[in-house]
């Protein structure tokens, strides 16, 4: 190979050109990205229609507005109905809980939250199931695509993704580049049927406020049917040491803004519960865990499945799977915890 | 930490950015912890073999600047080459001969076993075992002056671009720019990136995306017979081209980023128009330590025509084995041993028959006409590399022939596709990409890709680069929940 001339920097000049056409073939790139990602998109279809709405309401509402924010995973999301509390504690609530969100998730999007409103009580869903550390995408890119560009954003994107999943986070040609065949086929005119969504169907379910209603009961057996190969040899359930650091976290900001902070744990199912119980993990052991965890905070915990197992709150027929309550049954819950709220002697609300 | 993941580009960014900034006369530090940062997380345990071979090889050479007796100096050399080689040997080959002599033991109804050992390879130990070995030779040879700082010599053998799949740089090539100053030079660091924008392309786009007709049918060859075992054969060679070569690229790219000139290891080998020839083109690094240190020392061609016969045999039954502890790659390297001995046999009469059939008078056939019987001689020895087992390559090559016109209807092509999970215009475009790799190695009398873009009109440059990129995203055969791991890795 021809040695070509040696391009040593020393001129301030040759620095800037280079600088200029770096920033040139950037910008390049990233027009040309775009339109690809438009285009994927599309193709796509979007998975993240409820979050999309969530944080659209969220950042329209007036600040400093909300008094009581729920967060946390699904159970929290399908449990919480703010509208309950809003009438019986004549509040105004949100909720911010999104699929799967773990500890490390929720802490950003507390932060998150809290930039914008200042609640005086956090109910926080501190599932056992969520103290884990699993690499699933796209739970964590609902919440990171919505939220507005803010250093907590990088902070988000940095801690709750793995380093390997950061050009999905980033790049929508990247996460979605499975779909380039579909992709080819469109630019040579040929017919896609896009993975879109009935946005009004799918929507339907979303009552407002981050609540998501779902009408269906489940069906029993097919609870049992999940144990059906299973050995009965319940095990201790190991929390993951990364969130319990971001439940540190986030117990140490809402301390920080003066926040009152609850732990709660959404009901399973009762059939589901004593069969989980039976074959997989010690549930006892689970709940004295998650209390010890409480009192180490001096932060309240109320665990619904101690307490169904007590006064019956809810049946199987609450359910709309094995863990999610349905409309009925998260109206109970909501009812009974606003109820309980209520009857604090004004600890966190006012009477 | 693959180079094709997200965490080495951020590895990779910071290493460079940090190297840059500290001074001078600390920047081997910087490479020597970065070196070893991204050797431990593989697994922190074989550090300690790399660390063995690094301090014996270091004192050998010590030693040996220190005494001026030929005598102690070989001892020396004798004594490095077995520690070395002994750790080789002993992960890599003893549960080999192990289970290769049970199996004679069973065969001859004897109870006898020897033992094996439960060991995981550690990861570039043939590679960086042969840096070693080159070195202490040339110390012994007194072709280098031992080098006395041992941090340069611990970057030498650990230096993080290479260690893990080469190339095998010379001491003698790359110890001395350790001791240079490196400025910042932006369009050395330019090229660098192209190089490895280059390897990625290949790597992602070509590679992985052939292996995804490949690997079922090499993994289960029972399952096929005809069309899809030529395709698979064929499309082997282009895999493990251009993974390899890939790697290399990417490696000599990095290595050059930071300021450093890595040994070539690839140059157009599917041009050649012999088996010789292939092998002055392909792992040129590999090639050439075993001309240097091996074929050379043996007597080279400069002995009689049944000597030089055993001793293409033996080159290249070492290069076999040296690329696994499998019987698969003993054949193969006698293969290639076997078809260089024939070439070299022969020549006469292949001339005499050149000149008889009239092919001299047409140059530019003749030489398509060698270069495709050399490729399907080297494709052929590829079917021993790539098979699982003996009895899956015979499997292969007794059964390609088979049903063959049942095979060559669009329809079942579809079908094949199909069943691999293979998208149709993804294969259609990885095909394309692949004519024009081949038609481009072809043309190009140069083997850098530099030269051939760089030459070229801005507006040419920078959509042949936006091409790889756009390529590689859209294209590559990636997954974050799966990354699949360079072939030669292995090794």
């Amino acid at each position: 190979m021809k040695s070509r001339p040696s391009f040593y920097m020393s001129s301030f000049n040759e620095y800037t050109k280079t600088l200029s056409k770096f920033v040139l073939f950037l910008f390049i790139f990233l027009a040309i990205n775009n339109f690809f990602e438009v285009q994927l998109e599309n193709i796509a279809g979007s998975t993240d229609l409820y979050a999309q709405v969530k944080w659209n309401e969220f950042y329209g509402l007036p600040s400093n507005s909300v008094n009581l924010v729920f967060i946390g995973s699904s159970y929290s999301y399908r449990t919480f109905d703010p509208e309950v509390f809003d009438k019986k504690l004549n509040i105004n609530s949100f909720n911010m809980g999104s699929p799967l969100q773990k500890p490390v998730e929720t802490y950003y999007v507390l932060k998150e939250t809290l930039k914008y409103q200042k609640p005086s009580l956090v109910v926080l869903d501190i599932n056992w199931g969520l103290f884990n550390d699993d690499k699933y995408l796209n739970t964590k890119l609902w919440n990171f695509d919505n939220m507005k560009f803010s250093a907590n954003k990088i902070g988000y994107l940095l801690n709750v993704f793995d380093v390997d999943q950061y050009s999905y986070a980033l790049f929508k040609t990247v996460r979605y580049h499975q779909h380039t065949e579909e992709l080819i086929k469109k630019l040579m005119g040929k017919d896609v049927t896009a993975s879109s969504v009935n946005l009004d169907s799918y929507l339907k379910n979303y009552k407002g406020k981050g609540f998501i209603v779902d009408n269906n009961v489940v069906d029993v057996n097919t609870i049992k049917s999940k144990f059906d190969n299973a050995i009965k040899s319940p095990k201790t359930y190991v929390w993951n040491k990364k969130q319990l650091k971001y439940l540190d976290k986030i117990v140490n900001l809402c301390k920080k803004k003066g926040i009152k902070l609850i732990f709660v744990t959404a009901p399973q199912s009762p059939i589901y519960l004593e069969l989980y119980d039976a074959y997989w993990f010690d549930y006892e052991n689970i709940n004295k865990t998650a209390n010890k965890i409480a009192d180490m905070y001096e932060v309240e915990y109320i665990d619904y499945n101690m307490i169904n197992k007590e006064k019956k709150l809810v049946t199987n027929e609450d359910f709309s799977d094995s863990s999610h309550l349905n409309y009925g049954g998260a109206q109970k819950v909501s009812s009974h915890l606003a109820q309980y709220l209520l009857n604090s002697k004004g600890k966190y609300f006012k009477k | 930490m693959i180079f094709t993941s997200t965490k080495f580009i951020i590895f990779f960014s910071l290493a460079t950015i940090l190297y840059y900034i500290v001074k001078d006369k600390y920047r081997w530090i910087v490479l020597l912890i970065a070196s070893y940062y991204f050797y431990m997380l593989w697994n922190v345990k074989y550090t300690l073999f790399i660390l063995i071979t690094t301090i014996t090889t270091y004192l050998t050479g010590i030693l040996m600047d220190r005494y001026s007796s030929q005598k102690a100096k070989k001892s020396l050399l004798v004594m490095n080459l077995i520690i070395n080689s002994s750790i080789l040997f002993l992960f890599k080959y003893f549960n080999f001969i192990s289970s290769s002599l049970n199996n004679v033991l069973k065969w001859v109804s004897l109870s006898y076993r020897f033992p094996t050992l439960d060991l995981l390879l550690p990861i570039g130990i043939s590679f960086y075992t042969f840096k070693a070995l080159g070195y202490t030779i040339d110390v012994y040879r007194e072709n280098i002056k031992a080098e006395k700082h041992f941090g340069i010599f611990a970057l030498f053998l650990s230096f993080f671009p290479q260690v893990l799949s080469g190339p095998i740089d010379r001491s003698y090539n790359l110890i001395p720019q350790f001791h240079e100053k490196h400025h910042i030079d932006l369009t050395r660091i330019k090229d660098g990136f192209i190089l490895m924008l280059w390897g990625f392309f290949k790597k992602l786009v070509i590679a992985d995306n052939l292996a995804l007709f490949i690997n079922p049918v090499f993994n289960h060859p029972q399952n096929y017979k005809g069309i899809p075992l030529i395709l698979a054969s064929i499309f082997f060679a282009f895999q493990i081209y251009c993974d390899f070569s890939g790697y290399s690229d990417v490696a000599i790219g990095c290595a050059k980023v930071l300021g450093f000139n890595s040994i070539n290891n690839f140059n157009n080998p599917y041009t050649s128009k012999s088996v010789p020839e292939f092998w002055r083109r392909w792992h040129i690094s590999l090639s050439s330590w075993f001309r240097d240190y091996v074929y050379i020392p043996l007597g080279g061609n400069r002995v009689s025509t049944k000597r030089w016969c055993f001793n293409q045999l033996i080159v290249f039954l070492l290069s076999g084995l040296w690329h696994g502890a499998n019987w698969t790659f003993v054949i193969w390297g006698i293969l290639h041993g076997i078809l260089t001995i024939i070439s070299k046999l022969t020549k006469n009469i292949r001339n005499q028959l050149t000149d008889k059939l009239g092919f001299n008078r047409h140059p530019r056939f003749h030489s398509i006409l060698q270069m495709i019987l050399t490729f399907l001689l080297v494709d052929f020895a590829w079917i021993f590399f790539r098979a699982n087992s003996l009895s899956d390559a015979i499997y292969i090559i007794s059964n390609m022939f088979k049903d063959i016109s049942s095979g060559l209807s669009l329809s079942y092509m579809a079908e094949l596709l199909a069943s691999f999970g293979i998208e149709k215009y993804d294969f259609i475009i990885t095909m394309t990409f692949l004519m024009l790799l081949v038609l481009m190695e072809y043309i190009k009398s140069s083997n850098s890709i530099l030269e051939i873009v760089g030459s070229k009109p801005i507006w040419i440059r920078w959509s042949f680069y936006y091409i790889l990129i756009f390529s590689i995203i859209l294209l590559g055969g990636y997954g974050y929940e799966e990354q699949t791991q360079f072939l030669y890795v292995q090794f």
